[in-house]
């Protein structure tokens, strides 16, 4: 919403309360996102439109527009990040896109070391699902896969669309993700997360996950990717001691290097923390003068 | 709060639950670094030195590198580790795997008592109701006594070596330098040396006036036109050593967190062995002797003759090992 003359804001307020669309202001006029980005010229950009494959060509509009203008993008989407991490996270528009919310809270922290973990790493891990391992963790305490699908539910946790979640399509699309900033070049075609290999929730093996439990271990949505190697997303042992053993308010990537195992985590979980994250990039934005 | 840290082969990780932390505040997402030896069934010895230790306390097969308490945890040794299964945490706040100062976050305030919950955390994880035994020195003989008031239940025997109820104001003062001369330098872009510092002038402070006479007696020299005396490449080295591998910030958490403990040892009713070292200028023997009038439970105060000061607990292994015979049969 944008006024060249400037916004009435106790307009809108008034307008809004009466119950009315913002399409039907006075004056007002529908356009695309991304170009109505390059009209405002803002210094700024938020997209914390929700993830989804369908929307992924429009987020990548949006935010190409706004680093077109020179803009500073604060992005909470994943698809789009896989689908232009190494465009939008080298040279050159380096440090000119907020991934923390996007990557759980951990995204600042990618975006930091990115020069380290680009030269090093050979290989990463991302347990970056919590609905799955609230699932999981239910299923270990004797609850049935339906029964931790509905306290995941309960919880909040779900995406928009829940088969997200719970055929690992969401953890496909951090893996892709991560594995394009870290692994990926500008000449190299990004992973289309929809081919990545994966499991879904209800392959899981209740007696299974509650052996491992007893045997001090735990079960874990395990996404990886190896350099110059395919990517998989799936249900896998944990020790109870490995950073992937995540519990559900976090996120956890892990980066192996010469050094040992870099491991990032995020508490950007929840609408309260995602905002939070986003916030965060906001606050650390390089604002056009 | 974030984290980034970097694990080594052989380490593990807890990622804690929400600490509430003594000070107030809360501390999210923290993770602790540690790391285990020993047989799998053994009973459980917690083994813990002062802010620059961590949780590599010796070599075994997983880890084969030199610890930091080589000759005392070993097979055969006096934590034996053929028969006892050894932990060892990095410190929270501190410079190892553990959550830590970050440049661009603000950690919280914690303290010993904050460290010792963290550890109760690391040992729900691990599904432990009860440890062995605790064997702490200087900082980790703080956060045994802590963890002891606490959590009297879990805690079969406590051994604190150079460890007190409270810092001992000259102690304080040394520290409150220390932080200064950080601080400081961070202030003016020159951390690392203000470090190097810092660490030199605690060195001081850890060894004994008797021992650094007769190390260090001899004549200055003239070094670029300014008077150079032996002790002070000593300390250069310590200092430069410390500044490498250990983050200022994380110098500043740890070091604070010394002065802000406090315990009452009379709320602690786990069977306890005290060593102190008589030249011991950081924790003074006539605290040792506060501490153990008061601890309802004392099993022994043992006062060593040493010239190491502070450092005993590394530069004294007869004293160390015939104490901990004692605690261990």
């Amino acid at each position: 919403m944008f006024a060249r003359d400037g916004l009435d804001v106790a307009a809108v307020l008034a307008h809004k309360q009466r119950g009315a669309a913002i399409a039907e202001l006075p004056g007002a006029e529908a356009i695309p996102a991304d170009v109505a980005i390059g009209v405002v010229g803002a210094d700024l950009v938020v997209d914390a439109t929700p993830s989804s494959a369908a929307g992924t060509e429009a987020a990548l509009a949006r935010g190409r527009a706004a680093l077109r203008t020179g803009a500073f993008l604060a992005l909470c989407g994943k698809n789009a990040l896989a689908a232009a991490a190494a465009e939008w996270l080298l040279p050159p528009r380096r440090g000119r896109v907020g991934i923390n919310a996007v990557l759980g809270g951990a995204g600042r922290q990618l975006a930091s070391e990115l020069d380290e973990l680009r030269a090093n790493c050979r290989a990463l891990a991302v347990c970056g699902n919590v609905t799955t391992t609230v699932i999981v963790q239910a299923i270990e305490r004797g609850a049935s896969v339906a029964a931790g699908i509905e306290q995941a539910r309960q919880l909040g946790l779900l995406e928009p669309d829940p088969t997200l979640d719970l055929d690992g399509s969401d953890a496909a699309v951090k893996l892709a993700a991560v594995q394009g900033a870290v692994f990926g070049e500008h000449w190299l075609r990004p992973v289309v997360p929809a081919t990545i290999a994966r499991e879904e929730v209800g392959a899981l093996d209740p007696a299974l996950l509650r052996d491992r439990a007893r045997r001090g271990a735990t079960t874990r949505l395990i996404g990886r990717a190896v350099r110059g190697g395919a990517l998989r997303v799936a249900f896998e042992e944990v020790p109870a001691s490995s950073p992937l053993a995540a519990p559900p308010d976090r996120v956890v990537y892990t980066y192996e290097l010469p050094t040992g195992v870099r491991v990032h985590t995020g508490l950007g979980v929840g609408h309260d923390r995602t905002a939070q994250a986003l916030l965060a990039d906001v606050l650390a934005a390089e604002v056009r003068s | 709060m974030s984290a980034s840290i970097t694990l080594q082969p052989g380490a593990e990780l807890c990622h804690l639950p929400v600490l509430r932390l003594a000070s107030g505040g809360e501390l999210h997402g923290g993770v602790v670094a540690f790391e285990r030896q020993g047989p799998v069934d053994a009973p459980l010895v917690i083994v813990l030195g002062g802010i620059s230790a961590d949780r590599h306390v010796s070599a075994f097969a997983g880890v084969p590198g030199p610890g930091w308490w080589e000759g005392i945890v070993g097979p055969g040794q006096a934590i034996d580790t053929e028969r006892l299964r050894v932990l060892a945490i990095d410190w929270l706040g501190g410079a190892g795997s553990s959550s830590g100062p970050r440049a661009d976050e603000v950690y919280p305030f914690v303290d010993t008592a904050d460290q010792a919950v963290a550890i109760a955390a690391v040992l729900d994880h691990l599904e432990v109701p009860v440890v062995h035994a605790w064997v702490g020195s200087s900082y980790g003989g703080m956060v045994g006594l802590q963890f002891a008031a606490k959590y009297p239940q879990r805690l079969q025997r406590l051994c604190a070596i150079g460890a007190a109820h409270e810092s001992c104001v000259q102690a304080s003062a040394w520290r409150a330098v220390q932080r200064g001369i950080v601080e400081l330098g961070i202030a003016r872009g020159c951390a690392p040396t203000a470090l190097s510092l810092a660490r030199a002038l605690a060195m001081t402070t850890y060894r004994s006036p008797q021992e650094l006479q007769h190390r260090f007696a001899g004549r200055p020299a003239l070094v670029a036109g300014r008077v150079r005396f032996p002790v002070q490449d000593w300390l250069q080295a310590r200092g430069d050593e410390f500044a490498r591998r250990f983050p200022p910030a994380a110098f500043l958490c740890l070091n604070a967190s010394i002065d802000a403990h406090r315990v009452d040892p009379k709320s602690i009713p786990v069977p306890t062995w005290l060593l102190g070292f008589d030249s011991d200028q950081l924790v003074p023997i006539w605290q040792l002797r506060e501490l153990a009038a008061s601890l309802p439970s004392l099993q022994s105060f043992r006062e060593a003759r040493s010239w190491y000061g502070h450092d005993g607990f590394l530069k004294e292994p007869l004293a160390v090992r015939a104490l901990l015979r004692e605690v261990l049969a």
